[in-house]
């Protein structure tokens, strides 16, 4: 329960604050949210598969948003950046689809 | 594609596999307690706050830009709305005091012989120069594009530029017309004809096809225009692209005036002998 709450109190307290992207960020920000919510699923379905385990969840998180926001940010600079954008979304995608069937199958099999 | 294969296989983490095995646990074990530490939850807890923060801040930042968009183009179209409705209504002001002024000084001017006199040289001179609206007999020649065929190539020739319209004006004023309307545009000595994308402007104004020229001249000027080189060459490319051009002997025409002409560099010469 604490993870879930943790979440929602970060969305309220997003909302309420709404802290301004500095412009320079703001390219970044779509991927960093999917990087996001890829580390955020796969840490339910290891909460789901009983592997669990906050160390990896924390470096985890950390990690795929900074590399996700850096490939880009790599591509940018070599001019294939919104095709490097559409290759890192295709693949995270797939990840969160993925561990979002195995949670599907957790919740209503077993 | 057994990238995007691998892809999918591998959608968790293998470090929950490896923290798995280190602790001795083989995957996947359902009923396992997980393994959280009192520090590193805490770590995690705010790790999934900052999440929840991400999230929510790019939400409203997506809903502010959608918002400022919409809101930019419905100003531009007020701001498009109220200025051209300005316009008209100074444009059709413009037109009721240019009336009035007229009816006031041809007053003025016809109560003495001098004024009279010089009232029919200020007549004579509105309708050269287009300053007053103009009857009399002449021709009506219309132009339209020929009807799409699909083909851009043929599409291309059967269409009506502005290079059109002017040799069919040229063609009439060499074949005697005294004044020409294009469009309902009455032309004067700084009218010109031109193209603009696809929009073919006469002064400044866009005209829609059909594009109608009408000519006050002599009785017979739909002849002498049809007895003309540019009239036989539309003719020609009637029959060959299917531009529609049609020529009309009127007997009555009426055409419209041009409004003020304003001049900013040409100077009156001071004719020789005073005068």
């Amino acid at each position: 329960m604490i993870p879930a709450l943790a979440l929602a109190i970060g969305i309220v307290v997003g909302l309420i604050a709404h802290p301004s992207v500095p412009a320079g960020l703001q390219p970044y920000l779509p991927i960093a949210v999917i990087a996001a919510l890829d580390a955020v699923f796969g840490a339910v379905r290891a909460m789901l598969d009983g592997l669990f385990d906050d160390r990896v969840f924390v470096v985890s998180f950390i990690a795929n948003v900074l590399v996700a926001a850096l490939i880009v940010f790599l591509g940018d600079q070599l001019g294939v950046g919104s095709e490097m954008s559409t290759g890192v979304v295709v693949v995270l995608s797939i990840r969160i689809f993925s561990n979002a069937a195995a949670i599907r199958r957790h919740v209503f099999r077993a | 594609m057994s990238l995007l294969a691998d892809v999918a296989a591998h959608a968790l983490d293998e470090g929950y596999y490896e923290a798995a095995r280190r602790r001795g646990i083989s995957p996947p074990g359902a009923a396992q307690r997980p393994a959280i530490g009192r520090f590193s939850a805490t770590i995690a807890a705010v790790v999934l706050a900052a999440a929840g923060v991400l999230f929510a801040t790019s939400w409203v930042t997506t809903r502010q830009n959608a918002a400022a968009a919409a809101r930019d183009r419905a100003a531009l179209l007020r701001s498009i709305e109220s200025q051209s409705a300005v316009v008209d209504a100074l444009r059709s002001r413009a037109n009721d005091l240019r009336a009035e002024i007229a009816s006031a000084r041809d007053a003025a001017l016809s109560t003495s012989t001098q004024g009279a006199a010089l009232r029919a040289e200020l007549d004579r001179l509105s309708l050269l120069t287009g300053a007053t609206p103009v009857a009399g007999p002449g021709a009506e020649v219309t132009l339209a594009d020929a009807p799409r065929t699909g083909d851009e190539r043929t599409d291309a020739l059967g269409t009506v530029y502005d290079r059109d319209l002017q040799a069919v004006v040229n063609a009439l004023f060499a074949s005697g017309a005294e004044a020409i309307a294009v469009g309902g545009q009455r032309l004067t000595a700084t009218t010109a004809i031109r193209q603009a994308g696809s929009a073919i402007l006469v002064d400044y104004r866009a005209i829609a096809a059909p594009y109608r020229i009408d000519a006050v001249g002599p009785p017979d000027l739909a002849a002498r225009f049809l007895a003309t080189q540019t009239a036989a060459l539309y003719q020609t490319w009637q029959q060959v692209y299917g531009l529609r051009f049609t020529v009309t002997a009127r007997s009555r025409l009426t055409l419209p005036a041009a409004g003020t002409i304003v001049i900013h560099y040409a100077q009156v010469l001071s004719r020789p002998g005073g005068s």
